[in-house]
């Protein structure tokens, strides 16, 4: 009986773009196709896994722009701004995090955008969001690494793209 | 890098919002998409191998919800000298553990992600790195509470 783990490890190395690509995983792992699936709704199910889909690289589709904000908000206003942001399309990941400085009340807001003028509207609408005390501007200058698939890693490399 | 407009037919766009969202848990899940989108399974298969070749589709897999198999992540920030940019490239790249990381415009111009087996070895690599690289402060940030988490494009 192959264990979760093994499983998600397996299934984490991306399945071949094949007409029956679930086949190819099951005989990896000596199991039937329909347990493969089967397993993998259940994952989901049990929101071990979020989804089972793609990875897309956006750089190359054009989205060059991004940003990162760092929101200081009131404290008790913080579901609200967290809220808000997340409604912009242009946002990709809303969360709270500390500040390196340690205020613990900050709204992190990553933006990707295929112009400079999509990503200087976000900041503007963010900017409009009641109850952010100051918004910390944070371009890209460079990347110094993204992850390639392969090894432990690869199981969670898209979550905080 | 350099952004590049590879071009898109408004097929690829539609199958690309569709297989970043889900790819449908069917024996032929190419042969399904084909049929919510008007084609055929040699076509979408073809579609994706050109996605992928042009490293727009990096993967077909689960996304995982780390957290949920006890693992522990987190953001970390930190103050880089200019002229240590190439040791921090080097140490970044050397632990698989170490996902993203961005030179940012911020005092705090170093940031990347770390995802490990637990806490513990979470923070040990983060201390190797600030050796390593010789940053002088280094802020690990865990993430709190969610409000957006999916990156979903209408491409």
């Amino acid at each position: 009986m192959t264990s979760d783990r093994e499983f998600i490890d397996a299934a984490a190395k991306g399945l071949p773009l094949a007409a029956e690509p679930f086949a190819d995983l099951a005989r990896q792992l000596g199991m039937t196709e329909a347990e493969v699936i089967a397993r993998i709704e259940r994952l989901i199910a049990e929101k071990k896994v979020r989804r089972f889909a793609a990875s897309v690289r956006h750089q190359p589709m054009g989205y060059a722009f991004n940003v990162m904000l760092i929101a200081r908000v009131v404290p008790e206003r913080l579901d609200q701004v967290g809220q808000a942001a997340a409604r912009i399309e242009a946002v990709s990941h809303c969360y709270q995090r500390p500040h390196p400085d340690g205020d613990p009340h900050c709204v992190y807001i990553m933006v990707h955008g295929r112009e400079e003028e999509t990503v200087t509207r976000v900041v503007e609408a963010v900017r409009a969001i009641p109850g952010i005390r100051a918004l910390e501007v944070c371009r890209s200058l460079g990347e110094l690494k993204k992850t390639s698939v392969s090894g432990v890693s690869s199981r969670f490399h898209d979550e905080d793209d | 890098m350099t952004p590049i407009e590879p071009a898109l037919d408004e097929l690829d766009r539609e199958l690309l919002n569709r297989v970043q969202t889900r790819v449908p848990l069917t024996a032929r899940p190419f042969a399904a998409l084909a049929e919510e989108l008007g084609s055929t399974e040699d076509d979408i298969l073809l579609r994706m191998q050109r996605l992928e070749d042009l490293g727009i589709v990096r993967r077909l897999g689960p996304i995982v919800n780390y957290a949920a198999w006890g693992m522990s992540g987190a953001l970390v920030a930190a103050k880089l000298a200019p002229e240590r940019v190439e040791s921090a490239r080097a140490a970044v790249g050397e632990f698989p553990e170490i996902t993203h990381a961005y030179l940012r415009d911020h005092a705090w111009n170093l940031w990347f992600t770390v995802i490990a087996e637990d806490e513990g070895k979470r923070d040990a690599i983060v201390a190797r790195v600030a050796e390593r690289v010789g940053l002088s402060e280094v802020r690990i940030l865990p993430k709190g509470k969610s409000f957006k988490l999916g990156v979903r494009f209408e491409l």
